[in-house]
């Protein structure tokens, strides 16, 4: 209480500092008179009475400053005074300041980017209410070995009548739809929904309402929620936007709603939303096409649920043929959401791990470069300690230039992240499902903040207490060749070390990635990327009812594309290679049929005669699909020749094959060709098995048009656009790309990696050069004299070259050593995403080592030189 | 407190504020007129380096136990009056209290029955 108000009184005095300064004065003035008076009223001289009068009173100055203490915030003011003092201090250094905070900001930089990445994707709560209460549902199929399987509106319907742990299930779909407006066709990401969602994830439109009950029944209203970003571009956020229509597929559909920015559903790409109608009677049992949430009763763990799942997936297999194989799973809703959350995992361990790399070599940098500071000011401090300054109080103010230059380097590292988040941002697919944008916001600040803390205790605390070590005595005696004794020495090699054997982990990591990729690169695909163009083209059931006027576009699509000037070959396929996404068959020799899940894996492309010449996939027997192949005649196939090997060690042309699809659909074929092998799902495998067959058989909606051109594809696009527009101008013509661009997308995690690892490296490999350099510069200065005598009893230049760079190279040796040892102890976290070489791989390291041990060499050879050019009669006169 | 020049009888620590105190209990008074009470109240004996008054004034003012006011002496001086306040008058007894008691401690020692 009393310690407030005292503090409250010390306030008050704050602002009126220099009058009370000025009264005291005053009051001491007039005290000093008043003795003076009396001591000649006691019939002193007047000199002498003013002498005494002083003498009684003491120093005024000293009694001055005492006094003050009661109006000023000593402890304060005093940091405040070691604040000027270090900013002075930098500012005089500013060369020596701008390495440093520029060091720093590197590191600081790269671990916020890859934090705000890491938050972003796998992080930050979902943007629902209680989201640890939603889980996902996949059905499995134990025959098939699909682990990722939908659900049918069967299905959905049976869990919500039989579940009990859950207080709500609804489904959902991302879908792409044409939207038809006077801007021409385009193609928009909707969500299908069911009237649930919205409730279920406890989200509530900003704008309107979401859909009531019985929105998704067959026959309801057609309905339709924006987001907030199609609202604001394409409605210029007009609050009146309830109420009016957009064309979806054709038909008119009410805007009832927005939803808020923050609601990402189920991608981030996805604009709107709309009913997904729910129709037993339409969808058969096993037709499961939908991803299926649900919210758990409050307290129900994820592995209750997922026993009852089991449980009614079996109880619906006894009562239904179509569910016999089939049980239920229950994962993370995150986990589903993000599809490619297990490559992000260690990939974002990676990319984790190398920044955090980076910044302990960035730390280990300025530590350095702090001592080498410190080593410099050992006489000013060995001076301000003989003048009585505690140690405390000389820790505290190197920490406190720490604290500045760790502040700058924050800010400028936030600076620098903001830049590579929107590098990042531009590297990863925009579909892949995150929270928030990747940009610096305010985790990012927080993430910043704490990594500054960080970095203070990492490179500030070890130079301050070896550069405050007191022991002014000797410091002072040996005057200015000080500081070079063997304790400081031993940090320096140290950190060199710790630089040098971080680095050697990030190169070899780096180097084991990019030689990843190069041999991904060699794989061979089997078809020909260069000069192919792609556009997909997806067939309204409303405008193309039936096969005829699916299988009537496509002739004249294909008629189109093929005379457009330069095109040597047009052909469409239902799914491009490596492009993720695959239709998995089995398939089996008619002769020896097997049990369902026995037959072989293959995938299925439904695709037109000219497929394998617009691909380059050479056809090794039989032929290709022809006019004379169409509805009315017997279905034909051509397989892959890994297929027809496996089916019938390679004579199959004439044999019939059966695909059974994962519906449970079953057709067969009569084999009239076998293609070479070519890649479809990966690289990493074996090459993919593919049932071909003709679009002329079973003419698909859902499609993509190739062209070859012999010349550059990419200005063949426009016309590629304008040929399917003169067929269907109300179609939307998307993802017009190369096949080249597809190949290098699908490389792009591992691509990513190794730039990131390479950029990392290289930017750890150039700091620890820097110091090195540092290191060895600054010992040669401080050798001089030594260097000096060396050369005065005869060493030649030759030998005090060799002297300087030997003892970096042993330095760098030992960090060699370690780093090496710790490459192989970390890279086997990368394993995951090695292809076609070792993580152990003996080339690589031994590149690793010579090239460090290069750069050190080279790192020390230009202060050796110096060193060898002392002139021994100048550095010994010097002193 | 090392720079005070040697007075005849060096004053125990803490206890100008004490001396302050009680020495304003009766009126207000200017620094010169509270220093020149102490002096010849004691005998002469306690004699404390004027100039030391001043920090301690101020510290007293800050922990409330003392006003400050300008005013003009019976001479035509301008000069501070400081008087003190109930919070001040608390405190002396406490100090007092407390002071009694040590001495009376170390008379024990010195003598004992």
């Amino acid at each position: 209480m009393s310690k407030v108000a005292e503090t409250w009184r010390r306030l008050m005095r704050l602002g009126r500092r220099s009058l009370l300064d000025r009264e005291l004065q005053e009051e001491m003035r007039q005290h000093i008179e008043m003795q003076a008076q009396d001591n000649i009223a006691a019939g002193m001289p007047e000199r002498e009475a003013y002498r005494a009068a002083r003498l009684a009173f003491g120093n005024p100055a000293v009694l001055r400053e005492q006094s003050r203490e009661a109006w000023s915030f000593l402890r304060l003011e005093t940091w405040l005074q070691d604040l000027a003092y270090g900013a002075r201090l930098l500012w005089h250094d500013r060369g020596w300041a701008l390495v440093a905070v520029a060091t720093l900001a590197l590191g600081i930089g790269g671990t916020v980017a890859i934090f705000t990445f890491i938050n972003a994707f796998l992080l930050r709560p979902l943007p629902f209410h209680e989201p640890d209460r939603l889980v996902h549902v996949w059905s499995a199929d134990t025959r098939l070995r699909i682990l990722q399987g939908r659900l049918s509106v069967h299905d959905l319907l049976d869990l919500r009548r039989e579940a009990t742990l859950f207080t709500d299930l609804a489904a959902f779909n991302y879908t792409e739809e044409d939207l038809t407006g006077p801007a021409g066709p385009e193609r928009v990401f909707a969500g299908r929904i069911t009237a649930n969602a919205f409730a279920l994830l406890g989200v509530e439109p900003m704008l309107g309402r979401g859909f009531g009950p019985g929105a998704d029944a067959p026959g309801a209203a057609r309905e339709v929620v924006i987001g907030e970003a199609f609202w604001r571009t394409r409605f210029d956020a007009d609050p009146d936007v309830v109420g009016r229509v957009l064309h979806l597929n054709n038909h008119p559909h009410t805007i009832i709603g927005v939803m808020p920015a923050e609601f990402v559903f189920p991608l981030p790409i996805t604009q709107l939303w709309a009913p997904r109608v729910l129709d037993p009677s339409a969808d058969g049992r096993s037709l499961r096409h939908l991803q299926v949430v649900g919210r758990l009763k409050p307290g129900v763990e994820r592995s209750q649920a997922a026993a009852e799942l089991r449980a009614i997936a079996a109880r619906l297999a006894e009562r239904h043929a179509e569910s016999a194989d089939i049980t239920f799973l229950a994962v993370p809703l995150r986990d589903a959401l993000n599809f490619a959350s297990e490559i992000l995992g260690p990939m974002s361990a990676a990319l984790g791990a190398s920044a955090f790399l980076v910044f302990l070599v960035v730390c280990a940098n300025v530590a350095n470069l702090m001592l080498a500071r410190s080593v410099v000011r050992t006489h000013e401090m060995a001076l301000r300690a003989a003048l009585g300054a505690g140690r405390w109080r000389l820790i505290r103010q190197l920490l406190t230039e720490s604290v500045l230059l760790a502040l700058s380097g924050g800010v400028a590292g936030a600076l620098l992240a903001a830049w590579s988040l929107s590098r990042i941002a531009g590297a990863v697919p925009p579909d892949l499902y995150r929270v928030g944008a990747l940009a610096v916001d305010r985790d990012a600040l927080a993430f910043t903040f704490a990594v500054t803390v960080a970095s203070i205790a990492l490179f500030g605390i070890l130079p301050a207490l070896r550069g405050t070590r007191p022991d002014p005595n000797s410091m002072l005696r040996d005057g200015h060749q000080t500081g070079s004794g063997p304790r400081h020495r031993r940090s320096h090699r140290l950190l060199v070390v710790a630089q040098i054997a971080t680095s050697a982990v990030l190169l070899v990591a780096a180097a084991l990635m990019m030689g990843s990729v190069r041999e991904l690169r060699r794989v061979p695909l089997g078809f020909e990327p260069r000069g192919v163009l792609t556009a997909k083209l997806v067939l309204r059931a409303n405008r193309y009812p039936g096969a005829a006027e699916v299988m009537a576009f496509h002739r004249e699509v294909v008629a189109r594309a093929a005379a457009l000037p330069g095109v040597s070959a047009a052909a469409i396929v239902d799914y491009l290679p490596l492009n993720h996404e695959f239709p998995i068959v089995e398939a089996y020799d008619a002769g020896t049929p097997v049990a369902a899940g026995e037959g072989l894996e293959a995938t299925e492309l439904t695709v037109s005669a000219e497929y394998f010449s617009a691909m380059g996939i050479p056809l090794l027997r039989g032929r290709t699909f022809t006019e004379r192949d169409d509805e009315r005649a017997a279905r034909v196939a051509v397989v892959s020749e890994g297929l027809a090997q496996s089916l019938a060690g390679g004579g199959v042309l004439d044999r019939t094959l059966v695909v059974r699809s994962p519906d449970g659909g079953q057709r067969s074929y009569t084999i009239v060709g076998v293609a070479a092998d070519s890649r479809h799902r990966t690289l990493k495998d074996a090459p993919d098995r593919h049932v071909y067959v003709s679009q002329l058989q079973e003419p698909t909606r859902y499609l993509r048009v190739l062209v070859r051109t012999p010349a550059a594809p990419v200005p063949q696009a426009a016309a590629l656009r304008e040929a399917v527009r003169s067929v269907d101008p109300e179609l939307p013509v998307t993802e017009v790309r190369t096949l080249a661009a597809v190949v290098q997308e699908f490389l792009a995690p591992e691509w990513n990696i190794a730039k990131a690892l390479t950029e990392n490296s290289i930017t750890a490999l150039l700091l620890a050069l820097v110091g090195i350099y540092g290191i060895s510069a600054f010992s040669v200065a401080l050798r001089r004299r030594e260097i000096g005598v060396r050369m005065a009893l005869g060493a030649t230049r030759a030998q005090v070259l060799r002297l300087v760079v030997g003892q970096g190279l042993r330095t760098g040796a030992v960090g060699v050593v370690v780093g090496l040892v710790g490459a192989y102890a970390l890279t086997r976290f990368l394993s995951d995403f090695l292809f076609g070489v070792s993580a152990a791989d003996p080339a690589v390291f031994a590149a690793v080592a010579g090239l460090l041990l290069a750069c050190t060499a080279l790192a020390c050879y230009v202060p050796a030189r110096r060193a060898s050019r002392v002139n021994p009669v100048d550095a010994l006169r010097a002193e | 407190m090392g720079k005070t020049p040697p007075s005849r009888a060096e004053l125990l620590p803490g206890t100008l504020d004490m001396l302050i105190l009680q020495t304003l209990r009766r009126r207000e008074m200017h620094g010169y007129g509270i220093a020149q009470h102490i002096r010849q109240t004691s005998g002469e004996i306690l004699q404390i380096e004027e100039g030391s008054l001043y920090p301690a004034l101020q510290r007293l003012q800050l922990k409330g136990w003392l006003t400050a006011e300008w005013a003009v002496t019976e001479n035509n001086r301008r000069a501070r009056y400081y008087r003190i306040t109930p919070a001040g008058r608390k405190q002396l007894d406490a100090e007092v209290a407390g002071f009694d008691r040590l001495i009376a401690g170390i008379a024990r020692v010195m003598n004992p029955a």
